[in-house]
């Protein structure tokens, strides 16, 4: 603080300008604008920039949005772009600033939805697996054994245990009771984004599979002893099956293919 | 002879525009501009769309994010970001706004730097740090503007002061000169005739909005009107047949009327051609 409270002690007669002008944008009621701009032209910068906002916002959580209601839904808007610092140059990584905000600035009001940081959390995962770039690509083998093989995971996978039903919430099915809910969100072959509900268990599979070095076989072997279900052969045929439907589906996309000559 | 980054007629690349533009080639619109932060760090079925634009067409970069003015430091991890992608899609050269978008963090939208001396310095001294990272002149658009909030000189003035002094180029955006010869009343052609012509990369066309007669808003929303059209025309008579992009922004139309507004473009380049400071334009 010493260093940035320096800075404004010689900081040029316009950077204190932008400042204000920035800061009345940000936050009308309480900075005043310019005293060489007329409100009517402020006003113009004021709308621009909320209604752009907005749009982020509400492009990225349509689901929370409609639930909380517009003048809710406005005031928290008002409130993360008056509070928030923005480190992102990304338009597409607002929603995480958003989230962010929620985690560390947002305070509930009487009526905002106690699975608000929840599903906001569950709409910013759908853009992120849409868009989240591919790492290398390794050798694939499509059909190759599950069991024997390095099962290969979709370039974008995630999953989470969430203790509301989030993927089940609506405007329509807006007050939910808590029920752990574990979610995989993923990237299909056809580069669209896919939605699994599992369970806890096998969310503790999809992070073995994410390290992508030991077989299938040894993966379920390592998953069973961290369960406390070593030797339980339905267990095991379990795990199994869930590899199957997972590679089904495009969670799991086959086996890593090995190197001719190894 | 000025040297352009590109040639002929423009249009700006939206996403909403990656399906309706999938059968249109380089022959009808010679290049296309993308803002860097729509696109760096996007993968999947988007970037693998916009991989197939930059592979068939030539590309420039029209940032949004630089915020070239702004009381923050400039963000050297971003600007080396922007430098990459560049490299990673052959984009030719990136443009950005003589505006600032941040104050204490992003606030995603353009505001007016005070026209001052210290100004000039300041911005001047970060685009040359811009230069450096990007190893190639930086292009500075003139933005659109509803206040001057400390204006000590003219916005022209400004304008050639900051390219004089950081040796950068300008995108020049004669929708802009409109809108800011209404909103301030200053002479629009006055300002064309002041623009030095070798320091010109190229053009932008854009429609506005009447929010007033006496108040214009640069939103990129409806076509192009005609008193632009004709200022226009005026740029490539006093400053020879430039590279041009049209942007649009929101209620994006058809593909055809789109077409019908590069096809403009290219009309008054064609009844220009051959004026002195012009260069060869291949879409004629």
């Amino acid at each position: 603080m010493s260093e940035q409270s320096e800075f404004m002690q010689v900081q040029p007669t316009f950077i204190k300008i932008q400042k204000g002008f920035a800061d009345h944008i940000k936050n009308p009621d309480v900075f005043e604008r310019p005293k060489d701009v007329d409100d009517r032209h402020m006003a113009i910068y004021r709308d621009l920039f909320f209604k752009n906002v907005m749009g982020f916002l509400t492009g990225a959580f349509p689901v929370l949005a409609e639930i909380v209601g517009e003048p809710r839904w406005t005031q928290i808007g008002r409130d993360f772009f008056s509070q928030h610092h923005n480190k992102t140059p990304y338009f597409l990584e607002i929603s995480r600033e958003f989230l962010h905000y929620l985690e560390h600035e947002y305070s509930a009001q009487l009526g905002d939805p106690d699975y608000f940081y929840e599903l906001a959390h569950y709409e910013w995962l759908e853009l992120y697996v849409d868009v989240e770039p591919e790492g290398p690509a390794t050798l694939l083998d499509a059909d190759g054994d599950l069991l024997t093989g390095i099962p290969l995971l979709s370039p974008v996978v995630e999953g989470y245990l969430y203790q509301y039903p989030v993927h089940q919430i609506s405007l329509e099915n807006s007050s939910p009771k808590p029920q752990p809910s574990a979610l995989i969100v993923y990237r299909k072959r056809d580069d669209s984004v896919g939605f699994a509900e599992t369970n806890a268990f096998t969310l503790q599979l999809l992070v073995l599979l994410k390290e992508q070095r030991l077989s299938g076989h040894q993966i379920l072997i390592n998953l069973l002893q961290q369960s406390g279900l070593a030797g339980n052969e339905a267990a095991y045929q379990g795990g199994l099956q869930t590899l199957k439907q997972w590679w089904a589906l495009g969670i799991v996309l086959g086996v890593k293919a090995s190197v001719i000559g190894e | 002879m000025p040297s352009y980054p590109v040639s002929g007629a423009g249009l700006g690349l939206r996403r909403a525009l990656l399906g309706p533009l999938s059968s249109v080639g380089p022959e009808q619109i010679s290049f296309m501009e993308v803002a860097p932060e729509n696109w760096i760090g996007v993968g999947g079925r988007l970037g693998k769309e916009f991989r197939r634009y930059t592979e068939q067409f030539d590309f420039l970069c029209h940032g949004l994010s630089l915020s070239i003015g702004s009381p923050d430091p400039l963000d050297i991890k971003f600007i080396q970001q922007v430098r990459d992608f560049m490299r990673e899609h052959g984009i030719k050269a990136y443009s950005e706004h003589l505006s600032y978008c941040s104050s204490e963090g992003h606030m995603y939208d353009l505001m007016p730097i005070p026209f001052t001396e210290e100004a000039v310095k300041y911005v001047a001294q970060r685009i040359k740090t811009v230069q450096d990272i990007i190893e190639q002149p930086l292009i500075i658009e003139n933005v659109s503007g509803y206040a001057q909030p400390g204006k000590e000189m003219d916005e022209i003035d400004f304008l050639k002061a900051v390219i004089e002094e950081s040796d950068c180029r300008l995108l020049l955006d004669v929708n802009n000169v409109f809108v800011n010869s209404t909103n301030h009343g200053f002479d629009a052609k006055d300002y064309l005739r002041k623009i030095p012509t070798d320091r010109i990369s190229y053009l932008h066309i854009a429609g506005h909005y009447e929010e007033a007669s006496d108040l214009l808003v640069d939103t990129h929303g409806t076509s192009v009107t005609q008193n632009v059209w004709d200022l226009l025309d005026y740029t490539y008579q006093q400053h020879g047949v430039i590279p041009t992009l049209l942007e649009r922004d929101f209620n994006i139309p058809s593909v055809p009327e789109l077409m019908s507004e590069i096809d403009v473009i290219k009309l008054l380049q064609k009844n220009n051609s051959g004026r002195a400071g012009g260069s060869d334009v291949r879409t004629v």
